[in-house]
């Protein structure tokens, strides 16, 4: 009985301790007292930030138009990444015209409004678009950022696509990505006589336009990280032949025919080298190619099937995916080829590794118990998390910022493959903000583009 | 013989002592010590006390009855002291070259020169932000197809294992009773945007250090790593919208008796917790 109680006590004792222990570590109230209190905030929203984007002022109609067109741009931009909620205009009650002086706060406190972006749109007398933004704290009533661009006209949407990045990196600290392109595989046709040809387009789907004419199957476009070139492998008399295209001038050369490949190479972040694997044997192992001198460097040497390599941003290191452990998985290996690590331990298959621009994730294609999984992990296998699953979702490409993701989800249609549509999304490293980018057809395969220079 | 009689009578009286006192305790357990009044307190009931709302806050300075005399007479001119805004014309020098385009050369804009006449009251105009549904229970800010699945299979991953995040709260230093504390917190938990998806957002923790006014309006609120907002973007991004939340919230529930107390808070937005690795 004693005994026991004795023990009872025992807790309710050391509590007390750590009670008072707390108390002290927390720092004597009395030596703090001029500080005052002190309150940890450990939970938060998750709401996108409410910002009123207001129409640009123009003097003269045109400018108005031009003006309402480029804040239309930049808060579709700034909705799509899934942190900013614009704000209806119809509850704006400070005019565009009386904005040109100064905001008025209160008004936009009022609707809730968090920031405010105001601007103004004027053709010059040469000919040029003078476009021009500031960006408000609300609440701090303060000016956070403020910048001017001239273009010409007809390039208007690319300057809201660069003022809306502005706005991105002010606010969350990050480079944007919406001044930026998508390549991808458009498919149409029936299941046995596909058509795929390369088609680009604008991050939010706009200026769509083809690259190749579909006489050649086309598959797996790879940007460059460094340059607005990009790799493909195109069937050619049954034989896959890897092509380098220039996406500015459209030229377009042959880096050689490879048997067996199946993934397109990927670039080196400085764009000098291609990383690839290739097939001999039965065998495949990871290569380099280095694009000035074509000098091929082999990295793997294991019976085991080496494939999809992807370089780490610093160039320093490797993903690449390898059975040699029973199942296909995630390896990491020094740029040279050695130590070699396994850093992917899930069930299933691992497939297409790419490492994040921003080095700190490698997303990957994961296939577990007959679905298919969108997924990142660090570089040392942990932290493992998978953002979206379907019937088939495949072919991960990051944005060039490292903070969204674009990968393409294909339905299921009938016994004979009909109903079943293939499109494009980006999904947001959080996992909540999943978009479709409307394409005119099918659509397979993206590779995002680096920022246009 | 007359000393063996003292020596047995003593014995005797020895033992009918020890029989009289010990024997009970010898073959009967002995008697429980009178229990010693303790109050089994739970941390639950720690943090949500009964209302013993006047009395026995622990706090070091007396709880002053409302001193109707704050620092500053109460519409002090924020606008004119933290608002003088030099914002220079172009923070950011970033040429944004548009190739095959004129140069872009970012003109330094003048700011507009507008009389700042309006002295503004401390922004007592800001309605409160309607209450928000039951928030979600995340864990973690960041979503995990397999977690929401509950798939049982757990991997030999390592630190696969989400922590029943069982919310510590910190017990340090409150003078206002727990439950006050926790309403402050809840009030500006409900305004904070967590900056999820930045690089090693978890690492973000800012410290916001808040001047209040009697009536609970946000006279200042100020971020005290001034430094690390200069060189890092991420930084500044998490704490300016720490700062947001802070002045969205404006004005604070707080009892008026206790202004002494709450007229200078550090809160400490750490979000840490929310992103469940």
């Amino acid at each position: 009985m004693t005994m026991l109680r004795a023990l009872r006590t025992a807790p309710l004792g050391s509590l007390c301790l750590l009670l008072a222990g707390l108390w002290i570590a927390g720092g004597a109230p009395a030596a703090r007292a001029q500080e005052g209190l002190r309150i940890d905030i450990t939970r938060g929203q998750l709401q996108p930030l409410p910002i009123a984007v207001v129409d640009y002022y123009g003097a003269t109609p045109s400018d108005a138009g031009v003006g309402a067109d480029v804040a239309r741009v930049v808060a579709a931009d700034l909705e799509r990444s899934g942190l900013f909620k614009p704000i209806d205009k119809r509850a704006f009650i400070q005019s565009p015209d009386s904005l040109r002086v100064q905001p008025r706060f209160g008004d936009w406190r009022v609707i809730n409004a968090q920031a405010l972006v105001s601007g103004a749109v004027e053709l010059q007398a040469d000919g040029r678009l003078r476009v021009e933004f500031r960006l408000w704290d609300v609440f701090g009533e303060q000016q956070m950022a403020g910048l001017a661009y001239y273009t010409t006209p007809e390039n208007w949407r690319r300057v809201a696509h660069i003022v809306a990045d502005a706005i991105y990196k002010r606010m969350t600290g990050e480079d944007g990505y919406f001044d930026s392109r998508i390549v991808y595989v458009a498919e149409s046709g029936p299941p046995d006589r596909r058509v795929k040809r390369l088609a680009i387009m604008d991050q939010d789907g706009e200026n769509h336009r083809f690259l190749t004419d579909g006489g050649n199957l086309a598959l797996t476009p790879r940007f460059s990280p460094s340059t607005q070139e990009i790799t493909y492998l195109s069937y050619v008399n049954d034989r896959p032949r890897v092509y380098l295209l220039n996406i500015d001038t459209g030229q377009q050369e042959v880096l050689g025919d490879f048997p067996g490949m199946t993934f397109a190479p990927r670039f080196s972040p400085d764009g000098n080298k291609v990383i690839m694997s290739l097939a001999s044997a039965g065998n495949s192992e990871i290569y380099t190619m280095d694009l000035r001198d074509r000098r091929v460097a082999r990295l793997t040497n294991h019976p085991a099937i080496d494939t999809s390599p992807s370089y780490s941003p610093d160039a320093g290191r490797a993903v690449f995916n390898s059975d040699r452990g029973g199942t296909q998985q995630l390896y990491v290996m020094n740029a040279d080829g050695s130590n070699v690590q396994r850093i992917s331990f899930g069930k299933g298959r691992y497939a297409t590794p790419v490492w994040s621009p921003r080095g700190d994730l490698i997303a990957f294609t994961r296939l577990a118990e007959g679905k298919f999984y969108i997924g990142v992990m660090r570089p040392d296998g942990s932290g493992e998390r998978l953002l979206t699953e379907g019937y088939l979702v495949e072919g991960p490409t990051w944005a060039p910022n490292g903070r969204v993701l674009s990968f393409f989800r294909q339905t299921p249609g009938d016994a004979q493959g009909r109903g079943s549509t293939t499109r494009i999304y980006t999904i947001d490293l959080t996992g909540y903000n999943e978009r479709e980018v409307v394409t005119p057809l099918d659509a397979s395969d993206p590779a995002w583009s680096p920022l246009i220079p | 013989m007359r000393k063996g009689a003292v020596l047995s009578g003593l014995l005797h009286v020895a033992i009918a002592l020890v029989a009289i006192f010990g024997l009970p305790s010898l073959f009967n357990p002995p008697e429980a010590p009178q229990p010693i009044p303790v109050e089994v307190v739970t941390l639950a009931e720690l943090t949500t006390p009964p209302k013993v709302e006047e009395a026995p806050t622990p706090a070091p300075a007396p709880p002053e009855p409302p001193k109707p005399e704050p620092p500053e007479p109460e519409p002090p001119k924020p606008a004119a002291e933290q608002a003088p805004p030099p914002p220079p014309p172009l923070p950011e020098p970033e040429p944004v070259p548009l190739p095959a385009v004129a140069p872009p050369e970012p003109e330094p804009k003048p700011e507009p020169e507008v009389a700042k006449a309006e002295p503004k009251p401390t922004p007592p105009v800001k309605p409160k932000p309607p209450p928000k549904p039951a928030e979600p229970d995340f864990t973690s800010v960041l979503k995990n197809v397999e977690k929401l699945k509950q798939q049982a299979a757990r991997q030999p991953a390592p630190e696969e294992t989400p922590k029943p995040e069982a919310a510590p709260r910190s017990l340090a230093d409150q003078p206002l009773t727990m439950s006050e504390v926790d309403a402050i917190r809840r009030q500006i938990e409900r305004c904070w945007n967590v900056p999820a998806g930045a690089r090693d957002a978890e690492n973000l923790v800012v410290e916001i250090r808040v001047r209040l006014n009697p009536d609970g309006s946000v006279f200042q609120a100020e971020i005290l790593d001034i430094d690390r907002m200069a060189r890092d973007g991420f930084y500044r991004a998490a704490a300016e919208s720490a700062r947001r939340a802070v002045l969205q919230c404006s004005p604070l529930q707080l009892p008026p008796k206790k202004y002494s107390l709450w007229k200078v808070v550090t809160l400490r937005f750490n979000p840490r917790e929310m992103f469940g690795t």
